[in-house]
């Protein structure tokens, strides 16, 4: 019994973090994909896992006689919620009468991810908490802490193996497949001795039995390719793969092949007005260019327009290496495809961390990005960004990029947005120019004079070098260049009023991208952004500190004080783990760049910490004589947390490019997280033990409670965070209100220890 | 009734004092770029229905907006007021621009000539590939207007040497007012008026639009209802009727279809769309077929195949019409008119520029056959 059982809440652990980074890929891809969605959709999960322990745990689980039953059947429930919930993803658009491509308002965003997250949030955390109940403890808190850590352990095996080996190999649909298989057999192992229920044992192994069948005979690639086209209805799905670095889907219709990123469109096979703008704007600049570095974008026909320029060398840096896998596979026959030309050196990795190693130099850059629609994208548009881009150059480059803009009218917040850029790139180049469009075109150089923007002088050297274009000449740049049209541009940014110029740790742009994108919507909370940018945000939350504390000390004679701000430290200390893993996986990628198996790293070290944590802690649990001085010295570790992690952001980003300390630092990364999770991991179990009585009789509303409190604060944070804080304050002033926060419950757990 | 000089200075001085003040202030409202909400109830709106003292009924467009006062339109630019209507547009455009006339697309009228463009803020569409959302999809108060009077229209419009003065980028028909005041001035300075629309209005302020404008290009975005209502909030009768009789009052019409993929490229839709263009406005009337790029809401949603394009001109070269156009492809050579009866190129572009024009007295200069258009 024993081992069933604890294989049983290993599974929880594995089967909560596995289905989180599926479904959040998945729905991550079917929706419009910033940050925004990323936090509301670990919002959702960490809400349903509270609602499931919190309500389903905390009022039933003591209740219920056949708790072993109970909980089977709960596994049985989830194998089945997992598959659907992804093929729920994947047909949501259909449901909800959404077209593909269309970008959806929150609301429908919302709805449609809680109703496929919510159920099976809901039932993990109802399934810890009736977890708490069948393990066997002679003291309840060390039952629940050694849950908590098995969990914890469940949770680092299966995030490990998903993230850095099941992704790669598997679609999202087959490793739901495989946890629904790994609960049924969890469901034999659990009842096949008990009587009453050994009928359910068996049907669960037959479940399993057939699944394999379902696999074996391509069932699985059958639901994929269905769920996948009703997805795409309309488009031949030519191919839709996951890599590390995240979704790649290629769709034909009527000839034309389109490839997506991650649910965005990237390309068409067909598109010469974006290649040939993104190109001959920055090339025409520096006549004479031997060397061109491109960022993204290769794969489509704007390596064939850099080519028509008497260049050497085009290095071409692309992140996700499935772009250049299908384009090998699907553009092989286009007229464009350039990318087996001797000239075209492709390189897989990331377009930042090439700039800061590389020794070559370069006469034009070409940042071919989306927008700054996530913290990590903003990496390529920050000051810092720039600085190192400079030291790439050779004297009188041009460097280039293009982002989303209004040809004949710039509302506020595009203005804004642009204006960030324009004031960013001019704090590191002498010349900022800007094309405008419906896409902006940024052209920045060192020389001034190196850019014009005169169609006549553009139109004669394209013809001098005998260039053949058809939109970028005479008839087109014209209207588009004319005085009016970029007196026009120039007039809406400089009146659009004052802006920071984005950093890497205050991504501004990445904040004026979230505000234009909420502008699509007829619902205004753009305006709501807006107000709350900067000093609102940060006037109303050291209010809302203030409030807190006032609230909690008007109670401090109240009998269960004590047991409330252990709860609230609880919650504080669940909000602050999560801002700290977010903080450091976005941190080291803006110091040393992406590199996914050291964000894989981090993330593992961060939950090996959190289950050793739990584990010293659990075991030390009935030893401990005064663990509210205990738990009171961890939540001083866990205020003095954020800000030992600030001062290592700011010395590993003075030393990055010092070529031993580097190295350092970058290793220092992966411990960082570890002390993180392990001072998290220990506060858990002992709360259990500080506010309840040794009775077993209340195991379940103990569990329920504590941990629903703790995953509220994850509910919170991971909301607030991705959201709010990080693209409006910068990381720097999140790390120091993370710590503020934890003031405010330290100042309040000594109050209680009087 | 006796006066005394005394009397009569005073009065004048007073009348000239007040005629000067409401000129100041209006020239302080106006002043520079000022938000539209200062200039609320600036003009009364036409074509509207008081029904009590507290609602009135737009009966501008057929969504025929009831509205109480201080209730906004389905167009945010139209707002009663103590029983009576107002536009909070008028003389408040918010984009001003010179284009190519080849931009709007109009390619039968004064080819190569420049043509002055305004817009407003507000749409009473809600098309999701708009391309001048950040306009058309806001109030007049959120939007960054300036102050430019219905003659000064026209004076620009001559200073830059335009032929024509269009009224486009969002939607003119909410800016109704503006348009018809301007139109007559242009109308007698021999300047073109060009209504460059979604056709969502009512068959009275258009009959009193045609009365002024020369030319038209209206947007048929789909031969289907449903298509209509659910990506653009509009419908397909009423637009067709308006169609039909701008055509009858002798305006220049010229029809643009946005072909999208997967959600109006079906082949029978534009055939059936062709069928009754060539029915309805005759043979001669041009139509061009546009490329989708994924922009707005439908950013996600890739640009329309070259395909696509070719085949939907193929199905309206067999309907029989003589001017079928791919717009915005420049790499396309469907892009030139051809005489419908010699097939000679009579006009050949490359995107908006006019590389040859063998139009001559609104004649083929090979055949002589007349063409249909404004060239003059």
């Amino acid at each position: 019994m024993k081992k069933s059982a604890l294989y049983s809440l290993a599974l929880i652990g594995i089967t909560a973090i596995t289905a989180q980074i599926i479904l959040i890929r998945e729905f991550f891809t079917s929706f419009y994909g910033n940050e925004l969605s990323v936090g509301f959709i670990l919002a959702i999960w960490f809400l349903g896992g509270a609602l499931g322990s919190g309500i389903l745990g905390r009022f039933f689980a003591d209740r219920i006689q056949r708790k072993i039953i109970f909980f089977a059947a709960i596994q049985l429930l989830l194998s089945a919620l997992l598959p659907a919930s992804i093929v729920f993803a994947r047909t949501s658009r259909l449901i909800f009468g959404i077209g593909v491509g269309e970008i959806v308002g929150l609301p429908v965003f919302i709805a449609s991810s809680a109703a496929a997250l919510l159920p099976i949030a809901i039932s993990l955390g109802f399934l810890f908490v009736l977890g708490c109940k069948i393990l066997p403890a002679k003291e309840p808190s060390v039952g629940i802490g050694s849950v908590y850590t098995i969990e914890a352990f469940g949770a680092l095996l299966g995030g490990t193996i998903t993230s850095l080996v099941l992704i790669r190999y598997f679609g999202a649909l087959q490793i739901a497949l495989v946890l629904s298989g790994l609960n049924l057999l969890s469901v034999f192992f659990l009842l096949r001795k008990n009587g009453a229920a050994a009928r359910l044992a068996h049907a669960s192994i037959s479940l399993v039995f057939v699944l394999l069948l379902f696999a074996m005979f391509g069932g699985i690639e059958f639901l994929d390719r269905e769920s996948l086209s009703l997805k795409w209805r309309g488009f031949n799905v030519l191919e839709s793969r996951d890599s590390f670095y995240g979704r790649v889907t290629v769709t034909k219709r009527e000839g034309q092949i389109n490839f997506f990123g991650n649910g965005l469109f990237l390309f068409s096979s067909h598109d010469p007005l974006a290649a040939e703008e993104a190109v001959h704007f920055p090339l025409v600049s520096a006549p004479g260019a031997k060397r061109v570095l491109l960022i993204g974008g290769g794969a489509s026909e704007i390596t064939a327009e850099i080519l028509k320029y008497p260049v050497e060398k085009v290095d071409y840096v692309e992140l996700n290496p499935l772009i250049i896998t299908f384009s090998k596979e699907f553009l092989r026959n286009q007229p464009f495809y350039r990318l087996s030309d001797p000239r075209v050196n492709v390189i897989n990795g990331d377009g930042r961390y090439f700039i800061k190693n590389t020794e070559n130099r370069y006469d034009v850059v070409i940042v071919s990005l989306p927008n700054p629609y996530t913290a990590q994208i903003n990496r390529f548009y920050t000051e810092e960004f720039f600085r190192e881009v400079k030291r790439v150059l050779n004297e009188g480059a041009v460097v280039s990029f293009g982002v989303t803009s209004s040809e004949n009218y710039l509302s506020k917040a595009q203005a804004l947005f642009l204006k960030t850029l324009y004031e960013t790139a001019k704090a590191q180049f002498l010349e900022v120019r800007i094309i405008p469009g419906d896409t902006a075109y940024f052209l920045l150089s060192n020389k001034p004079g190196t850019v014009s923007l005169n169609c006549q002088i553009i139109a004669s050297r394209l013809k001098s070098m005998g260039i053949n274009t058809f939109y970028v000449r005479e008839y087109y740049l014209f209207s588009k260049l004319s005085d009016e049209r970029l007196g026009f541009l120039n007039s809406a940014i400089r009146a659009a009023g004052r802006v920071q110029r984005n950093m890497d740790f205050y991504p501004v742009s990445y904040f004026y991208d979230m505000v234009l994108w909420s502008t699509y919507f007829s619902f205004k909370f753009s305006d709501f952004f807006m107000f709350f940018n900067g000093r609102h945000l940060l006037a109303f939350t050291a209010l809302f500190f203030l409030v807190l504390y006032i609230a909690f000390f008007v109670r401090r004679r109240s009998k269960n004080f004590k047991k409330a701000v252990t709860l609230l430290a609880l919650s504080t200390t669940g909000l602050s783990e999560i801002s700290f893993e977010i903080l450091i996986v976005l941190a080291f990628q803006i110091i040393y760049g992406y590199l996914y198996y050291k964000v894989g790293i981090i993330v593992t070290s961060f939950m090996f910490g959190l289950a050793l944590g739990s584990l010293y802690i659990t075991q030390r649990l009935t030893r401990i004589s005064r663990p509210f001085k205990t738990y009171i010295n961890i939540q001083v570790l866990v205020l003095i947390y954020p800000l030992l992690l600030l001062i290592c952001f700011k010395v590993f980003s003075a030393v990055s490019a010092h070529p031993v300390l580097k190295g350092i630092g970058s290793n220092l990364f992966s411990v960082l997280p570890f002390v993180a999770g392990f001072v998290g991991g220990m506060q858990y179990p002992l709360a259990n033990r500080i506010c309840f009585e040794r009775n077993h009789q209340v195991v379940g509303r103990t569990a329920g409670t504590t941990y629903a409190v703790d995953l509220t604060g994850s509910f919170i944070g991971a909301f607030l965070l991705c959201s709010f804080f990080v693209p409006m304050v910068g990381i720097t002033v999140t790390c120091v209100l993370v710590a503020a926060l934890n003031a405010v419950s330290l100042a309040l757990l000594l109050l209680a220890r009087k | 009734m006796y006066i005394t000089r005394r009397q009569f200075i005073k009065s004048a001085l007073a009348f000239t004092a007040a005629l000067l003040s409401a000129g100041l202030t209006r020239k302080k409202i106006h002043g520079g770029k000022a938000f539209a909400s200062a200039v609320a109830y600036h003009k009364e709106a036409l074509h509207y229905k008081k029904i009590d003292k507290n609602t009135v009924a737009c009966l501008l467009c057929p969504h025929a907006c009831v509205l109480k006062n201080g209730q906004r339109s389905f167009c945010r630019v139209r707002e009663p007021k103590d029983g009576k209507l107002y536009t909070l547009v008028y003389e408040m455009p918010c984009s001003v621009h010179v284009d190519p006339i080849e931009k709007k697309p109009i390619y039968h009228m004064l080819p190569g000539s420049k043509s002055f463009s305004i817009a407003t803020a507000g749409c009473n569409l809600r098309c999701k590939f708009c391309q001048n959302w950040q306009i058309s999809q806001e109030a007049p108060e959120n939007t960054h207007n300036q102050y430019l009077a219905c003659s000064e229209v026209v004076k620009k419009a001559l200073n830059y040497n335009c032929r024509s003065i269009a009224y486009t980028y969002s939607e003119p028909n909410v800016f109704y007012e503006y348009m018809l005041d301007t139109a007559r001035i242009a109308k007698a300075r021999a300047i073109k008026n060009i209504w460059v629309t979604g056709g969502f209005i009512s068959p009275r302020p258009l009959e009193e639009l045609c009365e002024v404008i020369d030319a038209a290009n209206i947007d048929l975005k789909g031969f289907s209802d449903k298509y209509l209502r659910e990506i653009c909030a509009e419908r397909l009768r009423p637009l067709l009727e308006v169609i039909k009789i701008t055509k009858e009052r002798g305006v220049w019409v010229e029809i643009t279809n946005l072909i999208i993929p997967t959600l109006n490229d079906d082949a029978r839709m534009i055939k059936d769309m062709c069928l009754w263009i060539k029915e309805n406005l005759g043979a001669d009337t041009p139509l061009h077929f546009s490329r989708f790029w994924p922009i707005y809401k439908l950013k996600n949603l890739p640009p329309t195949p070259l395909e696509t394009l070719k085949l939907a001109k193929n199905i309206a070269g067999e309907a029989g019409l003589n001017f079928v156009y791919i717009g915005n492809v420049p790499e396309e050579p469907a892009n030139d008119t051809r005489c419908p009866r010699c097939k000679k190129i009579l006009i050949h572009r490359l995107g908006f520029s006019i590389l040859k024009n063998n139009i001559v007295d609104s004649k083929c200069k090979f055949c002589g056959m007349k063409i249909a258009g404004v060239w003059k």
